[in-house]
Parts: C-alpha cells; structure tokens; sequence
C-alpha cells in the first residue's frame, strides 16, 4: 500500500459507471427479465456505494496521513470482511456461470465485482489477492472460450457472444490498470499473500480465508474447499471468548440502515453453536430471538414460517435453559452490567444471574406473528392448514413459558402468558383442546395447570379464576368474556348470561380498547347463538338484535373490513382495521349467524305482526332488520323458488303469516347453512316444534275475529301439536291479555269475546300516550334543567348541589323501579314534579324582588 | 298576507282633522265621546246583530277553519262598534306573493265600492275562524300585530268558533295583543331569556275583551219570530208522544252525549302534539347546536389566554385577544313563538274536550241512576 498505487486507483471510478452501464444495456438485450432484477442490484449497490462513500472518502482523505485511530479501524474491519465476503460469493457465482459457458451472467458478476473492488480502494485497502486471481483465471477462460468458439461449429447465440467480447475487453482493461499487482501477484503469489495480510495482522481471519482457498488449483476443487473454509473460518472467528464481543458487534449494528439481517441471524446461530456456559447461550438466544423477529421490517408483512418455526424453537430452548438453571434469571429491568465479561452465579453478589431481557414479549411476539401469518394467508389454501399445524407448538411453547413463570413466581407476566393460552382454547370445540392438552402433557415442563379428565370447562374456569385473582384489570376482562364464550359455546345458555349480566361489562365496554370490544361482540353473539341452540328464541333474538340493527356485523366482529358508502377510510385506518381481523379458523360463520337472527325474528315477530291491527303499532317492530326483508319481499311481485337463506326464511316467513306452518317447516329445514350448526338434527326438530307452535299463535291472531267459539281438539289436529300443549298456549295468551277469550273446558272449545274499540276510544288511547311521552320528555327535560341550575345557582355552596345531584339520581331510580307498577309511578312522578316546580317558583320569587 | 293586508290600509287617522269647522259641528253631548286624537281607551267591543250573522253564515260556508274577514266600524267612547264586515278570499297557499296580492286589490277596490255607497269604509280589526277553541296561529298573531301599529287603537280580533256553533251557541270572542308581547314581537326576540322576562305565557299573548252583540228592535223581532215558530222536533216526529203529555214535551235530545265532536277534537289535539313533539325536537337541536359552538368558542378563549400567558412569561407581547364572535358564529337563539302557540292552541283543544266530555260525563251519571232506580 504505497501512494503510488493512487494514481490508477483514483482513474478507476470515473472510468467504470460509463462503462458498465453501457456494457448493461448491451448485454441484456434480449433478456429483459434479467435485465429488471439486475437493475435492482444495480440500483441496491449504488445506493451502497453512496452511503459508503462518505466514510470512504473520509478514509481516503486520511490515508495521506496514513494514521488511524482505534474506533475508525473497527468500523473498517466488520466493513471489510463484508465485502470480502460478498466478492467470494461473486466469484462463486461467476465460477458456476463460466461451467456453463453463461458469459452473459459472467459480464455481469465482473462487473459487480469491479465495483466492489474500486470501493475497497476507496477505503484505501489494497486490492485483494482473490480478485487478482479470479481475473487471471477469466482472462484465461475467456481466452479459452474464444478459441472453443471458433472451433466449434455451434455458435453461441448472439448476446452471449457479445457478453464473452465484452468481458474480455474488460477484463484486459481492468488488468492493464492491476498490471504491477498482477506481476506481483504471477511472480510470487505466496509473497503477495502475505503481504496482504500483513496490512491487517490485527484482523486475522479475513485474508486467512483468502489464503486457504488460494491452495486449490482447480475450479471445481477450489468451490468445494471454499464452502468448506469458509466455514472453518468462521469458526476460527467465534470463539467461546470472543462471543460477547461478536454480540456487541451484532448489537451495534441492530437497527441500522444497511445491516443485512439475514446476515445477522446466521452469525448469531453460530454463535450460539460454539456457546458454552448457560450465560453465554442466554445471552446469545436473546440476541438471536431479537434479531429473527427484527427480520422483517414492516408491519404488514408476516415472518416466514421457517423464521417463525426456528424462532419458536429457540424460545423453547431459552425456556427450558432458563428453567435448568435456577441461578439464572430474565429480567426486564436489571442493573448495568458489563456486556463483554462473562458472569456466573459464582461472580454475582447474591448468586443470581440477572439478564436484561424478556421472555413473555418473545412469546407475545411469537404468538402476534402466528396471528399475522394466519391473516396473511388464503384461509382456503392447504398452506392455511398447515400453518395452523404450527399452534400446537406454539400453545406448548405457551405452557412451558407458564410453567417457567409459576416456577418464578411473576405474577404479571405470568398473567399475561395464562391469558395468551386461554385465548387459544376459549374458542375451540372440544376435541381441538384436548389434541392441544395431549401435547403439553407429554413435555417436560408443565404449567400447574393441566386438563385433568377431558373436561375442558374446568380448565378453563381454572384458568380463569387464576386471571380473575390477578390484578390486571384488563385481563380480568378479557378472561370474563372468554369465560362466558366458552360457556355460551358449550350451549351453557343461562350460566353465560347470568355471568355476562353480573360482570356489568356492557355499561364499560364502550371504553375498553378495540380488541375488548371485538371480544365482547363476539361472545354476545356466541351467547346469542348458544340461545338458539338450546331453543330460547326470544333470548336468541333480543341478544343478536343490536348487533344486526347495526347492519356492520362482519366488521363489529373483526371478520372483515366494513366498506363506508359514503366516506372513504384513510390507508392507516384501514391498515389497522386489517391488522384487527381475526384470523379464518376463529370466525362465528355471519351466515350461520344471520340465519339464526332472522329465524328467531320470523318466530317472535310474525305472530306480533298478525296480533296488532292498527297501523300506528305497526310501525313499532321489534326487529327492524327483520321487518325490512319482509317489506321488501312482500313488494315482490313475483317470487321465485328460494335460493338464499334470506330466501327461504321470507318465504317461510310468509307461509308462517297464512298459517301453513308445514311449509313454513320444510322451507327453514331445508336451509343448507344449518349443517354448520352443531347438533343440527336437534336444532331443526327444536325449530319445528316453535313453528308449530308458534303458527298455531300466528293463526288465532288473525282468524280470532272470525270465530265465535273454536274447537281445542280442531287446533290440535291442525296443527298436529297433543291437546294439552294447544291447551296450555291458548291458556297463556288468554292469561297475557293477547286473546280477549275463555276456556270452555266442558265443552273443549275456546270463547272468543271480542271487543271492538270505537274510534273515539282508539283516539283516547293514542293520546294518552302522547300525553305521557310529553310527560316524560318533560320531566326529562327539568331534570336536565335542574342539574343545569345546579352548577349556576348553587355554585357558593358545593354541598348543596351534591346533595341535588343525589336526589336526581335517587329519583331516577325510584323512576325505573316502578315503572312496571303504574300506580307507584303515579305518585313518584307527582312528588317529582312538584319538587321542581317548588325550586323553580323560589327562583322566580327571589328574581322578582 | 299580512304585509300586504297592511299596506291596504289606511293610514292611522291620528292626525287632527284639517278642517276647523267640524269641531263646531260636533254637539256639545258628544263632544266628550268622540275623540279625534284617539285618547280615550278602548274597553270593549260591540258587534251588530247584522255583522253576527254575515260571520256565521261565512263560517259555516268556507272550508275548515279558515273563515276571514275584515270588521269595519268605529271607535265611540271606548267601544268599538263594529256595524260591518266582509269577508276575504281563501287562499290555501298563503305564502304565494301572487294572492297576497291578489288580496289586496280586493280589500282595497271592496272598501272604494263602500264607500261609494255611503258604508262604513274604516277598518277597526278582523275575524277569524276557528274550531274547538283553538284559535293561536302564527297569521293571526302577524296580523294583528300589523293591525296593531296601523289602525286607530291597534283594532281587534274577533274569534268565531264553528263547532260551538253547530252545537247552538254563538260563540265570538274579541281579542287584542298585550302590550309584554307587542314589545317582544317588535324586537323579534322570543329566546327563554325574553320569555321570562316579558312573563310571557300562551295565555298572555293576547287579552281579552268583553264583547256584546247589538240587534236592533228589527233583528229582535225578527228572532222573537224564529222562536215561536219553531215547533219542537222531537214532537213532531213523534205526535203520538206529543199528544199523550201535553204539558212538558219529552226531548230526548238533552240526553244526547254531544259527542259526535269528540273524535275530530282527539284527532285534532293529537296531531297538535305531534307538531308540538316535532317543535320541541327542533328546538333541542338548535339548542345543542349553541351549546356546541359556544364551547368552541370558550376553548378557543381559554387556549389564546394560555398561550398569552405562557407569552408573557417569556417576555413576548400577548396576541390580541379577537372578537370570538366574528370567529364563531354561534347561531341566534331560537324563537319559542311557534311552541309557544301550539302550546296554546292544546290547552285550547284540552279545554273544549273537557267541556264536552265533563257534560257527557255528568249526562251518562245521571242517565246510570236512573236506570238504576
């Protein structure tokens, strides 16, 4: 490395560009598939060179002084093996296309390696001794094919020809600059060598490779050692003693711009090979977990699955360390410790090993990017599947880290990894947790936690009362729900709902962040569905009523994306919307679910329908999503056979109103969706025996006017339901004030005594009702009033006003109590009324003097 | 209508007349009566049997409640004496500018031909129409106001109401506006504030005065006639009844529940209900509407006198503090006029369907104790 070399070194770069881009354009004529991926290397390498640039100018300006200090030649070092690195796998690559006479990706290669090669003088490096060797071992092949060329009848087709002209031309370019290296270099290759290396006696390893592979003479020889070597080399580098420091160097360069991370991560794998003590395999894993979930940048994307698979293994094996070793402990906040000395439990005070890091965001993340992986993939493809394979892994490693944390005593920690577990059983029908259960039992860490006689609830409810007892609101929540989920899946209808209605979880919900409330939602509709099964339609139909009237079910339950008609979502909202969805295998199928919903609103409100005859109550429906499709359908002027659920359910709908309730049966048994149901046998005869019934309601509604008295045993036989349950519903509606009727035992027939109301009387009704809605409004209204005028009339006296503020309350409440007793509310309402009008006349008065 | 019906007008005649020699004509008896300055205050209202029956018969005749017209008459020593009426055009669509217009070359060429003839020609106020006691609306409160400012003594309203008059009594009522309401109509200010402050209520939007009808010995004879002429219904249709009790004529119609009224006024009260509901919703939204903007506005102050102290800590001038009212433009409050008649117009209807339903209420008592015994 003597000034003199500049001259020719400095030439170099102006020279190149111009010339390779040319040659570029010339070479890949015909293949414009190569030509776009090599543009992408182009592009990449350029971007390369010019953030090197500055430090290699830095460096070629201090070169002169030809003095650096300590920090700068580190820097250099890692730098410097790279790019050796990086020109070997060039050679390689140009040594596989030489075997196959490609000289098209031969120019190519030359090129990238000139390149490298002019950087490396920019950092004012001398020219490596393989470089001047890969160009000799060109020139020669080139000479070589050439002459074959000639020989040989075939030509080679026209772009690699011209490919082979111009890589010799270039070649004889680049070696009329390297010519006094290459003498050197022909003369004594050893010296050369060595000389070489001697720049970097500090810095071993890198010219040593260089020097190995120098032996082999053949090409072929020379690949296989090379590989060999390579690694050999490596090893030389990572040592036992020298891990901290490659962990530093790694650490260091997290993060960064250009780091290549794969890079990263199979330094890291070496590393943890040659590590020995449990600190060092710790610390290692740690670094190498780290860097496999650093491996993709963006958040969109997912981790491939091998990089998922390793990391989970990894975790594991960190687990398991962790776990064997008592005196070693992962801690989030630690004290400072040195990075670069080794520690054991002899070295520390206390003889714990403390080690900054954090299991239970490695498993957070692990389990965060399986869920992504599953948003990620087609839910219809056999990959889909297979990746769903991988959650039994995940789950174990999930119980060992529970197991690890029992063992540890953390209890936050602890509750968040019990809550992960729970998250991936609370939805699963039986046989899927058990097959999870079989693997955690065959571990050998196991959490204290284990299903014992295949009865999923109690675990579940175990799990749950151990988040119940943490302190976390948050996961109490979120264990509530699944705990009433998994309940409602188990059709366990009145449990779930006395829990859900006991936790007062619908009053807060609304503060609770997104993913809460998509739990929420879904678990009221799972209990909704649970009604159904177990054949409680009207409970059915109120629960799923509110998530229907929104008409956004898809989205309230995270399984797709709500397209807004009239305002359009920003990219980032709809990027975090998508990062929301649950993943395929967790849906509640919507059709199922709608099917469910308009089934249970056919039942109550069709009978509702033919019970009321003016058209003011008409517009009063309880289930307007469901009175919607029957307007609609009953606009239709011609009706096809059914083809959707929606189809059938209208049309049963309809029989249902002309009291066929055979047909009205047939239509909804023959709904496909049902087959999704569980127990779907059970479910249709269920849904029979309400059509019946509910058919047999339907239609004393609406021929009740028509008869003066009706045979018992005529509805019986009609509606193929025993006398006595025709009887007893007969007896409810004349009980429930629906049938102005009585039972005439003897005779086995029902009275009908029908009343019609006059038109003033109807009139007097409607009023009163106005009237009382004024009335509430009003009151509403002075309340209102009240706690306004609390704020400015009372203001000197606090007290007061609190007081005020106890007694609208108390009054509210007294409100709802009675108001199913109408008399009591009477004379709530009254002592209310004239309590505000007293304090309002005070006021008056007082303003008036 | 209402401004065009004023630009008809004649203009208040509280100029003193020009002419010196009719001060000398008026006799000293009536010197005191007649004031020309118009100082001496209206106390009540006097209609002519004639202007009586032309307001019935064009109630009876026009559609609904939407009978209208025009009084004509004097002033005489603190009573209106309303010798003349005729009635106007109806129009459905009052807001088109083409009838007002209309209306008002026909109010104008109808007092030209009066006068022609010698017929009181002045205008002293109007009547309207109405059924079941509900008279409140917002054409009678504007033209009256108008009325008000123009005529000599702000004239009167006369209500006539139709159903009690199906029913057998002639039911007029006169009207003017109480000076509190004048007062807010002029500032057009009818927000909760001025409500209070006016003590303004439905009930004392207009005042009433006491009204009695004047027939001339010919009209009283006239009705002597119609009375004794008349025999009764019942008897006729029934003569064996009539003929086997002499003495006192069964009527069965006193025991009619006079009903047939009910089910129109419950409709009525309803749907001013409804309306009322609707007023209500409006104005609650207008409400929040203020509320909204006034606490941009507080936030907006509050944030520049932060950033202004925070200023004068660091040794900067403050920012001016701007007028928030040119940034924000917090809306008016609403007028509660338009509530403020339907309130009126549902206490109106409430009382005439407690009249009818406490008389028919008593009569079905009475009816029941009888049958009881």
């Amino acid at each position: 490395m003597s000034s003199d070399e500049e001259g020719p070194k400095q030439a170099a770069p102006a020279a190149k560009p111009a010339m390779s881009r040319f040659l570029k354009s010339a070479g890949d004529s015909d293949s414009s598939d190569e030509s776009s991926s090599e543009e992408e290397e182009m592009s990449s390498d350029e971007e390369q060179q010019q953030a090197r640039r500055p430090g290699g100018r830095f460096m070629h300006g201090a070169s002169s002084d030809e003095e650096s200090d300590e920090d700068q030649k580190r820097v250099v070092k890692s730098a410097r093996d790279k790019r050796l690195d990086e020109m070997e796998a060039t050679g390689k690559v140009m040594d596989n296309a030489l075997k196959i006479n490609d000289w098209v990706a031969i120019s190519n290669e030359f090129e990238k390696l000139v390149r490298m090669v002019q950087r490396q003088q920019n950092v004012a490096e001398p020219v490596p001794p393989f470089y001047l060797r890969t160009l000799i071992d060109l020139e020669k092949s080139a000479n070589a094919a050439v002459v074959k060329d000639k020989e040989s009848k075939k030509k080679m087709n026209a772009s690699n020809a011209r490919a082979l002209t111009a890589v010799k031309q270039k070649v004889k370019k680049v070696a009329k600059e390297f010519e006094s290296e290459l003498k050197r270099f022909q003369e004594d290759p050893e010296g050369f060598e060595r000389d070489f290396q001697a720049t970097f006696v500090s810095e071993a390893p890198a010219p040593a490779k260089a020097k190995k592979a120098k032996k082999g003479n053949d090409e072929e020889e020379e690949d296989e050692e090379f590989t060999t070597v390579g690694k050999g080399g490596k090893a030389i580098q990572f040592t036992p003693e020298s891990i901290f420091k490659n962990l530093q160097v790694v650490q260091e360069a997290r993060g960064k711009k250009n780091t290549d991370r794969a890079e990263q991560i199979r330094i890291l794998e070496k590393l943890l090979e040659v590590a020995v003590t449990p600190y060092q395999q710790i610390r290692v894993l740690l670094a190498l977990i780290a860097s496999r979930f650093d491996y993709n940048s963006s958040v969109a994307t997912h981790m491939p699955a091998e990089l998922w698979l390793s990391a989970q293994k990894e975790v594991d094996q960190l687990i398991a360390i962790v776990a064997k070793e008592p005196a070693y402990s992962i801690q989030e906040i630690t004290e400072d410790y040195d990075d670069l000395a080794e520690r054991s439990p002899k070295t520390e005070k206390d003889g714990i090993v403390r080690i900054r890091g954090s299991v239970i965001s490695f498993v957070d993340r692990l389990d965060d990017e399986f869920t992504k992986s599953l948003q990620n993939i087609d839910p219809h493809g056999t990959e889909y599947v297979d990746r769903l394979k991988d959650e039994k892994g995940l789950y174990c490693t999930i119980c060992r880290a529970q197991a690890l944390y029992e063992k540890t005593k953390q209890e936050d920690p602890l509750g968040r990894v019990i809550m992960r577990r729970l998250e991936h059983i609370y939805s699963k029908p039986d046989p899927v947790v058990l097959a999870l259960e079989a693997t955690v039992a065959t571990n050998d860490l196991k959490p204290s936690v284990v299903l014992s006689d295949s009865q999923t609830s109690s675990l579940i409810h175990s799990l749950c009362v151990h988040l119940y007892k943490s302190g976390n609101s948050l996961l109490r929540t979120r264990a509530m729900l699944c705990h009433i989920y998994h309940y409602a899946l188990h059709n366990d209808f009145h449990t779930a709902r006395d829990m859900l209605l006991m936790s007062h979880l619908q009053e807060s919900i609304h503060n609770a962040d997104v993913a809460t409330q998509i739990l929420y939602n879904r678990t009221v509709v799972q209990l909704g569905l649970s009604a159904f099964r177990c054949g409680l339609i009207k409970e059915a139909q109120a629960t799923l009523q509110d998530i229907f009237a929104t008409q956004r079910v898809k989205e309230l339950l995270a399984q797709g994306v709500h397209q807004q008609r009239y305002q359009v979502l920003t990219p980032e909202q709809e990027k975090a919307e998508r990062q929301r969805q649950l993943p395929f295998h967790m849906h509640i199928n919507t059709e199922l679910l709608e099917a469910a919903f308009l089934v249970s609103s056919m039942l109550v409100e069709i009978p509702l329908l033919a019970s009321i005859d003016s058209e003011e109550q008409k517009r009063k429906a309880i289930s307007k999503p469901f009175r919607r499709l029957l307007d609609f359908a009953d606009r239709q002027v011609f009706t096809g056979p059914p083809e959707s659920t929606r189809d059938h359910i209208m049309q049963a709908s309809k029989a249902l109103q002309n009291g066929e309730w055979e047909k009205c049966r047939d239509l909804i048994q023959s709904i496909k969706i049902w087959s999704l149901m569980p127990e779907c046998a059970a479910v249709k005869e269920m849904l029979a025996k309400r059509i019946q019934e509910e058919g047999l309601r339907t239609y004393l509604f609406t021929y009740a006017p028509h008869y003066r008295t009706l045979s018992l045993s005529l509805l019986a036989k009609t509606f193929s339901l025993s006398l006595r349950s025709v009887t007893s519903l007969v007896s409810k509606m004349i009980w429930t004030e629906e049938l102005a009727a009585a039972l005439d035992q003897s005779a086995g027939v029902v009275v009908f005594n029908r009343v019609e109301l006059t038109r003033t009387q109807q009139l007097a009704q409607t009023l009163a009702d106005k009237v009382n809605a004024m009335v509430e409004q009003n009151e509403k209204s002075l309340d209102q009033r009240l706690g306004v005028s609390n704020t400015w009339n009372d203001r000197g006296d606090g007290g007061k006003g609190d007081k005020r503020g106890e007694q609208t309350q108390e009054r509210n409440r007294r409100g709802d109590r009675t108001r199913g007793a109408r008399g009591g509310a009477r004379g709530g309402r009254g002592a209310r009324f004239a309590q505000g009008l007293g304090s309002q006349m005070a006021g008056n008065t007082q303003r008036n003097r | 209508m209402a401004a065009a019906l004023a630009a008809t007008l004649p203009a208040p005649q509280s100029a003193p007349a020009p002419s010196a020699p009719t001060y000398e004509a008026i006799p000293a008896s009536m010197a005191k009566v007649i004031d020309i300055e118009a100082e001496i205050p209206i106390t009540s209202v006097q209609l002519d049997a004639i202007v009586v029956s032309k307001i019935i018969k064009h109630a009876r005749e026009a559609p609904g409640s939407s009978a209208h017209g025009l009084l004509l008459g004097l002033d005489l020593d603190g009573t209106f004496e309303v010798s003349n009426s005729f009635p106007l055009p109806h129009h459905a669509n009052d807001e088109d500018d083409k009838s007002a217009k209309g209306l008002a070359r026909y109010q104008g060429s109808m007092l030209r031909s009066l006068k022609e003839v010698q017929a009181d020609d002045s205008v002293i106020g109007f009547y309207q129409g109405m059924t079941l006691g509900s008279f409140f609306n917002q054409t009678l409160v504007d033209t009256q106001a108008i009325h008000q400012e123009k005529l000599r003594h702000g004239g009167v309203v006369i209500v006539h109401d139709i159903s009690q008059t199906t029913r057998g009594n002639a039911s007029f009522r006169a009207f003017r506006l109480t000076k509190a309401f004048l007062d807010a109509y002029k500032r057009n200010n009818f927000s909760t504030s001025s409500l209070i402050d006016h003590r303004l209520t439905f009930s004392r939007i207009l005042e009433e005065m006491p009204l009695k009808i004047r027939t001339n010995a010919l009209v009283s004879s006239f009705l002597g006639a119609l009375t004794e002429g008349s025999p009764s219904p019942a008897t006729e249709t029934n003569p064996a009844l009539a003929s086997s009790s002499a003495a006192i004529p069964p009527s069965y119609s006193r025991l009619n529940l006079g009903t047939a009224n009910t089910p129109r006024n419950l409709e009525l009260i309803t749907e001013a209900l409804d309306n009322y509901k609707t007023e209500e919703g409006n104005l609650a939204y207008l409400q929040r509407q203020i509320a909204r903007e006034k606490a941009r506005a507080d936030t907006y102050v509050a944030k520049r006198k932060e950033e202004n102290a925070s200023r004068v800590a660091a040794g900067l001038p403050p920012l001016p503090e701007e007028d928030v009212s040119r940034l924000f433009k917090i809306p008016p409050e609403p007028s509660r006029l338009e509530s403020m008649l339907l309130l009126g117009r549902i206490d109106a209807y409430g009382k005439s369907l407690e009249e009818t339903a406490s008389t028919g209420l008593v009569k079905m008592y009475a009816s029941k104790t009888n049958g009881g015994n």
